[in-house]
């Protein structure tokens, strides 16, 4: 399902590009994003003693400021500008998480002809129920204003 | 003196014609696609990558790789092994965080249970001899 899913959207994308609206790309990018992003803080907020949960939400904020780096090509283009600018209220709710990051050097050994990594480094990220409201808040304004 | 050197200008052109066929004949997007079922039981498929070298010294994407989830690259060449393709992947910091030459040898496959969220490059880079032309997949595992 997944590789169906992931190829589907390569051939949309490189058909876009081809067309000259690649900017369609990123609008079914983030929407599929921002939909995850609802479906999350919803479960997160009935299960709020659900710290994983929590920890995947603050982690958006790397894939926030991704979709928010491909918006930046869009400036001069005005059905992407209001969507970028919703985007940034959101980006300021998340600027609130901290992630921290420690690189520790990983260490290999081959099994079975595979290179096997342990991953040494480690990230830890500070988010409170409070910001996972109010990102919860803001994610369910910007979706109804897509939707209506 | 003349139809030597007319012979000489021939054969370079034939060559460099012949040269520039090579080159134009990576199909690394054919590459990319057969390295998908290659990736070991148990990984979903998330994206395969185009490693067409001809033109330059490394190629190099990004990924954001999430905490408690395990990855796997390959690489596939033209023939069974990597070919000299080398993946090596890099934290946000550009600290090597993986690679698949270990010891002087080419691994084909890097399995990397990811501890720390966050933006990671994959870089390939090619040791002589090398075709300079592959592909390669990238599949999760939780």
């Amino acid at each position: 399902m997944l590789l169906i899913t992931t190829l589907n959207f390569n051939h949309i994308n490189h058909y876009l590009q081809s067309q000259s609206r690649d900017n369609l790309s990123v609008l079914l990018l983030t929407g599929g994003w921002l939909e995850a992003m609802q479906i999350t803080c919803q479960t997160a907020a009935t299960n709020p003693g659900n710290k994983e949960l929590q920890e995947k939400i603050g982690e958006q904020k790397i894939i926030l400021e991704q979709i928010l780096l491909l918006f930046s090509v869009y400036q001069n283009d005005t059905n992407m500008v209001g969507l970028a600018a919703d985007l940034e209220q959101l980006k300021a709710a998340f600027d609130k998480i901290n992630i921290n990051y420690t690189y520790k050097e990983s260490t290999m050994e081959v099994v079975d002809g595979v290179a096997i990594i342990k991953d040494n480094s480690t990230t830890t990220i500070d988010i409170t129920p409070q910001n996972v409201e109010e990102i919860k808040n803001i994610t369910n304004s910007i979706r109804t204003k897509i939707i209506s | 003196m003349k139809t030597t050197l007319f012979i000489l200008l021939l054969v370079s052109s034939l060559a460099i014609s012949a040269n520039e066929q090579a080159e134009s004949q990576c199909n690394a997007d054919n590459l990319a696609n057969a390295c998908i079922p290659k990736l070991a039981s148990g990984f979903n498929f998330l994206k395969s990558y185009k490693v067409d070298g001809l033109a330059k010294e490394k190629v190099e994407y990004s990924y954001v790789f999430t905490k408690g989830t395990q990855y796997m690259i390959n690489v596939c060449s033209n023939g069974s092994s990597a070919d000299g393709i080398v993946v090596t992947i890099f934290d946000k910091e550009r600290n090597k965080v993986a690679t698949s030459k270990i010891n002087g040898q080419f691994i084909t496959a890097i399995a990397y249970p990811c501890n720390a969220t966050g933006i990671y490059y994959i870089q390939y880079t090619f040791d002589e001899p090398s075709a300079h032309c592959g592909g390669s997949a990238l599949g999760f595992k939780r």
